[in-house]
């Protein structure tokens, strides 16, 4: 059973002439349970396609349903992190963390009376992300790896069916970047979930995902779907097998052809 | 023979290091600002002696401190008058420029259409406006508040909006994905991250009221700091009006202090998360 369908989607900004176009006819079925990755090149839209999954923005062409309902705005069922890791710094990372169960509307009425509960569940996801103990902390008191697992935290604390993850370890250094990878395998196995991820890194991307969509440059497409079914739990060494670098290498040269074609059809348009 | 060696060095140095810590404080970096201050005044001193300014040209400082002295019952009674004209202004000030300073940082709409209406209004000299008070309300209290009013509400709603502006569009992107209502952005995320502009521009605006109601006082009223002050030069007192100018002084810098005291325990996360970024 799919979890996301989208049909046709177009969006402009402004407007729907042939400039203003930013995603143009794009279909997808994401299934229940299914960790998909989006590469692409830079502008491409990946980040507008995240905004029109969570609700902020409407296409005006096709219709996106998630759970076999049409998404017409900003509904909780979706949870979000990005590559910049915001926290509020008057709040401790627990009270943070806290936050959409505070101003989501299916949960802010009995609030208070469940905080209990509510602290305890935010305590077991820092417990499952590796910071234990650390809620009472402030979030200038962490690192930037330690926050993007708070984030991840905030982003799963209302239990969503989705998880849209834009870029969100694009900031973090190699080795950081590697123990969150295996921190968002372990909460998946806590609870299943599906996960949409736009992300640059190529290895990320075919190490997390069984699916890995290649987007065009803007006007945005869905141009190649590549299914990885390496078996799971996946060793970190994977990624030096034959296998996983062909799934690298064929990912990149599909990138690069849409850069090269980005690239000619200004060119071509001046010439006429 | 040893024994003694050893013992009258740290007899010796323990009277002056005594001393040295008592006098410790004075070395310090927060002592500079006192030393600055005596030094003000001593090259003032020297130079109305150097110089042989007459009293009713440059009075020096030990001559204004025997005219407080004289005329202290005055000069307490009016800078009473002048700090609560100048803090009830400042407390309108306060209430009207956060309302207005969120409903212009929440309304792009309301920012545009009220913005130069509001560059307008403080650009209008506010002693120009003390005549029209006086002709509403008279001679009294009631325009020194207003004009300290209008003075000081402008930095209050610059910074509350700026404040409000610069909310991070991916926290607003969560909030709004999560169907968070716009009170509630509000509440939780827009006025606690305006905070930290709001209790800076207070600094600003309390030492602008003063010379809002000073500048009322001075025009037209029968009390407070700024008429005693004519009142002082007519009578040709001049050590008098700089008794009321240094009285005026005492009182800005401390209602700043008692700011910044108040900045640092209400933010205190900003300027703690400032120092963990460096």
């Amino acid at each position: 059973m799919s979890v996301i369908d989208i049909e046709g989607l177009r969006l402009g900004y402004g407007g729907m002439a042939p400039e203003q176009i930013v995603l143009d006819g794009i279909d997808l079925h994401i299934d229940s349970g299914e960790f998909a990755a989006i590469v692409g090149p830079s502008g491409c839209g990946k980040s507008t396609f995240m905004k029109l999954l969570s609700g902020l923005l409407t296409p005006q062409e096709g219709r996106i349903m998630i759970d076999n309902e049409p998404v017409t705005g900003p509904r909780s069922q979706v949870g979000m992190a990005f590559q910049n890791a915001i926290m509020l710094p008057w709040r401790t990372t627990l009270d943070n963390i806290l936050l959409p169960l505070e101003v989501s509307p299916a949960t802010k009425s009995d609030f208070r009376n469940r905080k209990a509960q509510y602290r305890r569940q935010a305590e077991d996801l820092l417990t499952a992300v590796g910071l234990q103990g650390m809620g009472s902390k402030y979030p200038w008191e962490l690192s930037g790896g330690m926050r993007q697992r708070a984030s991840l935290c905030r982003a799963m604390i209302h239990e969503p069916p989705l998880l849209l993850l834009d870029e969100p370890f694009g900031a973090l250094d190699a080795f950081t970047k590697e123990e969150l990878w295996f921190v968002l395998q372990t909460l998946r196995q806590h609870r299943t979930f599906t996960v949409l991820m736009v992300t640059h890194d190529l290895t990320e991307a075919v190490y997390l995902s069984d699916t890995v969509y290649v987007m065009s440059a803007r006007p945005g497409r869905m141009l190649v779907r590549q299914s990885i079914d390496f078996e799971r739990p996946r060793d970190l060494d994977i990624r030096f097998e034959p296998g996983f670098v062909s799934h690298v290498h064929d990912l990149r040269e599909h990138i690069r052809g849409t850069r090269a074609q980005a690239v000619q059809q200004p060119a071509a348009g001046a010439s006429q | 023979m040893t024994a003694t060696t050893q013992s009258t060095p740290a007899s010796q140095t323990r009277r002056p290091s005594r001393l040295r810590h008592w006098l410790g404080w004075f070395r310090r970096e927060e002592a500079m600002s006192f030393w600055i201050i005596i030094g003000f005044f001593v090259v003032w001193e020297a130079a109305c002696h150097l110089f042989a300014l007459p009293v009713y040209f440059l009075p020096p400082p030990s001559v204004i401190a025997q005219a407080a002295v004289e005329f202290q019952r005055a000069l307490v009674i009016n800078s009473i008058q002048t700090l609560w004209t100048t803090m009830a202004g400042f407390g309108f000030a306060v209430v009207f420029g956060l309302v207005l300073g969120v409903a212009v940082g929440g309304s792009r709409r309301l920012y545009r259409g009220l913005y130069p209406l509001m560059v307008g209004f403080n650009s209008v000299p506010k002693v120009a406006l003390v005549p029209i008070l006086v002709l509403w309300f008279g001679i009294g209290s009631v325009p020194a508040i207003i004009t300290a009013f209008l003075i000081s509400f402008f930095p209050i709603v610059v910074n509350v909006a700026t404040g409000l502006a610069t909310t991070e569009p991916e926290m607003d992107d969560i909030l709004r994905a999560l169907g968070a209502s716009k009170l509630d952005r509000l509440l939780k995320v827009g006025l606690p991250g305006a905070m930290p502009h709001f209790f800076g521009s207070l600094k600003v605006a309390i030492t602008l009221a003063f010379v809002g109601s000073v500048v009322s006082e001075t025009v037209a009223a029968n009390s407070g700091l700024g008429h005693m002050m004519l009142m002082a030069q007519a009578n040709f007192e001049v050590p008098l009006v700089f008794a009321g100018l240094l009285a005026l002084a005492i009182e800005g810098v401390l209602m700043y202090a008692l700011f910044v005291i108040i900045e640092k325990r209400m933010t205190g996360w900003a300027f703690r998360a400032q120092s963990a970024q460096q």
